[in-house]
């Protein structure tokens, strides 16, 4: 399958908009930017407006749902056990160009034996991003893997360890064009 | 839609106690559910929502995978191996589809 990289392809086309921009010979509509917006990312017109009306929800009402749903993702996993800080080392970019494809790597940073692993993308429509099982044979955790961002973002990835502690450890991630697939809204 | 094979990488040989690295494959486009389609309505999810390895029967990673996964899932984790045996590795589909491989590994004691 042929790999596309529609954030570079957009990011370029927005500066190809601002240069013309700046040309008083060639008014610029926001028809005209909307509809080369879409023509690049294989979307309507109609698709775009609507996009970007979903964008203009007021930030703060989104931000107080992600922070909602963020906090039942943490109640979920800690089941009342405290947190401590330090007993992970999480690698991630500090910026990416794309949110398509985001690496991630998880290790354990002392001898405490890690048992599940939890990444949560406080940010995104899904919080979740995926839990892990480590068996015996994969101790100490040393796992690395991929995943989606839809903004810059801090990512939370929590740790229970056999005598159950749970470590956190925050990164956060500046991305310039979010992740493909995150279109519409989570679906009731 | 059949699911495409998957890559993976497992060294053949390895001596007891050795810690080696695994890397896994499987090109998939991990639909979220959250994609419009080009008349305006919804992609339904298709997700690889488990990757288990097991070794020998005996589970080494099991992970559930959400739609914040890229796609083309990859996995690169460390394992500790003392015997020989073979590891075997199961994607599930949702829907139920299920793609597996196996790769052996001969653990002999340095001569």
């Amino acid at each position: 399958m042929a790999l596309r990289t529609p954030g570079r392809d957009m990011l370029r086309n927005v500066y190809c908009l601002w240069v013309s921009a700046k040309r008083p010979a060639t008014p610029l509509r926001t028809s005209k930017i909307l509809k080369c917006l879409g023509k690049q990312a294989g979307f309507t017109r109609r698709m775009v407006v609507l996009g970007m009306a979903c964008l203009s929800l007021p930030a703060s009402v989104v931000r107080a749902q992600n922070n909602q749903r963020f906090a039942a993702e943490l109640e979920l996993f800690l089941q009342g056990s405290p947190l401590e800080s330090g007993g992970l080392v999480v690698e991630m970019p500090e910026a990416v160009e794309s949110g398509y494809t985001v690496p991630i790597s998880v290790k354990s940073a002392r001898a405490d034996v890690i048992t599940s692993i939890r990444v949560l993308a406080q940010a995104n429509p899904l919080v979740r991003i995926a839990s892990l099982e480590i068996g015996r044979m994969a101790r100490p955790a040393s796992i690395s893997f991929r995943i989606r961002l839809a903004r810059s973002q801090e990512v939370t990835v929590l740790a229970r360890t056999q005598t159950g502690r749970v470590f956190r450890d925050d990164r956060r991630v500046e991305v310039v064009v979010g992740g493909c697939g995150f279109d519409l809204p989570v679906a009731p | 839609m059949t699911l495409a094979s998957p890559r993976i990488r497992v060294p053949s040989t390895a001596r007891p106690g050795e810690t080696i690295t695994i890397r896994t494959l499987l090109s998939h486009p991990m639909e979220s559910g959250l994609r419009a389609d080009p008349t305006g309505g919804r992609v339904p999810r298709r997700i690889i929502h488990r990757f288990t390895c097991s070794f020998d029967g005996e589970i080494v990673l099991v992970c559930d995978l959400e739609p914040g996964m890229a796609a083309n899932p990859f996995f690169e984790f460390q394992v500790t191996v003392e015997r020989s045996g073979t590891f075997r590795f199961v994607w599930e589909e949702d829907g139920g589809d299920t793609v597996e491989a196996q790769a052996a590994i001969d653990v002999t004691p340095a001569p």
